[in-house]
């Protein structure tokens, strides 16, 4: 009786010793099949939907020629990827993440198109300014060479007034925050000019420059430059007094305090001006290019609606958010590489 | 009795400089964000031998922070000399370090490169500047985070990262203003220990500000109680303690050590009431 008590007890702590399965708290689990079917099979779905409706539903109100369709290629092209992708999901695992986002946007874009089909099929809405779907994706078909011209031309325009001005943002901002004698002789005329928007300049920097395009490039210089430096200069004046003291009493003179501490710590509220700027010099570009240059994405916007060709509106419309998107991520990605550090302490 | 450990070693040099304070007054104006104004430290005369290890305390509010950034050279004084290794303080210098209430790492270097920062700013070669900062840090049990964030350690770790950064320069005087003041008791206990020990290794001069009265007894060689505000030296209390204390475990359990603490909380009493009568 005691013994087998004593051996029920040593059992017990054997089985306590056995140590307990290490779960790994930090592994993010993969999507399950399950949401990838819910998130997969919708899309294929909608996609049928806005295929059915574009060959089924007859066209209301006769037209001259039959335009070219390119939305029932694209269409298939879409169920392709959502099936190829539907595949892929279940042989590379940890791409799940990725197919998903895809099959979000794809479920949007479809549900959007549906009725701007239906409407159209039924000639509820009508062409020039509410073209058909097929014909805004010919424009990427048709027009691509001037369309890729233009977008060649806007992102040069874009990205050299843009460097221009966040560098002399980033300049006058340091100088602003780190002298007490530039802010105190500047900061009054800084305040009065920069909130001045750049369109209010197009006057004058029409007369001022000898062409549109360094007209276009003050422009947006201005535009990203007054952000940047109201960002960086109260970056700077917030750089905590107490890493100035302990870098002074290392013995870091000014250059290295500037370099070393003032920028690094001011870096933060840089980006919050670059990213801000960047709006602004998105639409500065746009306006630029409408006012006199005679390339670009904005000088094709007006060009299509002086023909009333509204379909490649909208599809250079959709081309500047794109590009947009991209150019936001560039300056992310240079964000991530040089504030890294700010990862455990702020929500990434 | 206390349990000395035999000193086999030769007396090591003395290395830091002496500290000298002649009259030092330091006067604030009011308002700015401080609710009193006026006389902060009041005529302050004050000798610190070269390598000795000194502990500062004194009431709330009477001035030890204020004589400490004196001493740096963070801020001038209103009246008097301030004088480090026989030379006038007249701005923060890499020869004296500091060790701030925060520890004040910059957040954007890993802990090497923080403690390389001073070397390098002084024109230490960055091979020399990281063997330095390795060492001391290797010294106060941190090698193996060289390259991590400050805010990746705890807060005993970074004070320690302070520490090294603050003594990697090599200075002749070391500062040090409530270091240890956020961190929990047994924490406190170690690190100051590792301060200790680094103030037997390099023989400089140690000034350590602190409110823990018991803290001030076991750390330095004297004592020195500020009055209350505006602040002047009310009394110097010698301690007459082994000097590798780390060793002696059960020092804080003998009789000379708690006739010292008693000795030093009296002084601070006196002076508390003072204060308080004065309002």
């Amino acid at each position: 009786m005691a013994s087998e008590e004593l051996h029920t007890a040593i059992s017990t702590v054997d089985r306590a010793a056995v140590p307990p399965p290490t779960v790994l708290l930090d592994a993010i689990p993969l999507p399950s099949d399950r949401i990838i079917n819910l998130r997969a099979g919708p899309t294929v779905i909608i996609w049928l939907t806005v295929l059915a409706v574009h060959t089924l539903i007859p066209q209301a109100g006769a037209t001259f020629k039959v335009p070219a369709d390119y939305l029932s290629p694209a269409a298939l092209l879409v169920l392709g990827i959502a099936l190829a992708t539907w595949g892929f999901a279940y042989i590379a695992r940890g791409r799940r993440e990725n197919v998903l986002a895809i099959y979000r946007v794809l479920i949007v874009l479809g549900i959007a198109l549906i009725p701007w089909e239906v409407a159209e099929r039924l000639a509820w809405i009508k062409p020039p300014f509410f073209p058909t779907v097929s014909k805004v994706i010919g424009v990427y078909i048709e027009d691509y060479p001037t369309l890729l011209l233009s977008i060649a031309y806007s992102m040069r325009l874009m990205i050299i007034g843009y460097v221009i001005g966040s560098t002399v943002g980033i300049c006058s901002g340091l100088a602003l925050g780190w002298s007490k004698h530039v802010s105190n002789w500047a900061q009054f005329w800084m305040r009065l000019i920069g909130p001045i928007p750049a369109t209010a300049w197009i006057p004058l920097a029409i007369v001022v420059f000898p062409n549109t395009f360094s007209a276009g490039i003050f422009l947006i210089a201005f535009a990203s430059w007054f952000p940047v430096m109201m960002l960086t200069s109260s970056g700077v004046a917030g750089v905590p007094k107490a890493l100035l003291e302990a870098a002074q009493t290392l013995g870091a003179d000014n250059k290295r305090l500037l370099r070393h501490v003032v920028i690094p710590a001011a870096l933060p509220n840089v980006f919050v001006g670059l990213f801000m700027s960047l709006g602004t010099a998105f639409a500065i570009l746009v306006v630029a290019e409408m006012m006199g240059v005679k390339a670009g994405l904005g000088w094709y916007i007006t060009w299509a609606q002086g023909w009333s060709e509204y379909h490649k509106v909208y599809a250079s419309m959709l081309v500047l958010g794109a590009l947009f998107i991209i150019v936001v991520s560039g300056v992310f990605k240079v964000r991530d590489r040089l504030l890294s550090w700010q990862k455990g302490i702020i929500r990434w | 009795m206390v349990a000395t450990t035999p000193v086999s070693q030769s007396v090591p040099v003395t290395q830091g400089s002496d500290v000298e304070l002649l009259g030092v007054s330091k006067n604030r104006p009011k308002g700015a964000g401080r609710e009193t104004g006026g006389l902060v430290l009041n005529h302050v005369n004050l000798r610190v031998e070269p390598g000795s290890f000194v502990s500062i305390v004194g009431p709330g509010g009477c001035g030890k922070t204020t004589l400490l950034r004196l001493l740096a050279g963070l801020e001038p004084p209103s009246a008097g000399h301030v004088h480090v290794g026989g030379q006038t303080v007249r701005g923060p210098s890499p020869r004296r370090g500091i060790i701030f209430q925060d520890a004040n790492l910059f957040p954007w270097l890993s802990v090497l490169k923080n403690v390389t920062f001073g070397p390098l700013s002084v024109g230490v070669s960055l091979k020399d500047a990281e063997s330095r900062a390795t060492h001391w840090l290797s010294f106060l049990g941190l090698s193996k985070f060289l390259h991590r964030y400050p805010h990746e350690l705890s807060g005993g770790m970074q004070q320690r990262v302070a520490i090294a950064r603050a003594i990697v320069n090599e200075p002749d005087l070391l500062l040090a203003d409530e270091p240890f003041g956020g961190l929990d008791w047994i924490t406190r206990e170690q690190v100051c220990d590792e301060l200790l020990r680094l103030w037997h290794t390099t023989r400089k001069t140690f000034i350590y500000v602190t409110h823990a009265l018991e803290e001030a007894v076991y750390i330095s060689q004297r004592v020195i109680i500020l009055s209350a505000r505006p602040g002047t030296v009310a009394k110097v209390i010698e301690v007459n303690l082994p000097e590798q204390r780390w060793a002696a475990t059960d020092l804080r359990f003998t009789p000379e050590y708690a006739r010292l603490v008693e000795e030093v909380r009296e002084v601070f009493a006196e002076q508390t009431a003072l204060a308080h009568n004065s309002r």
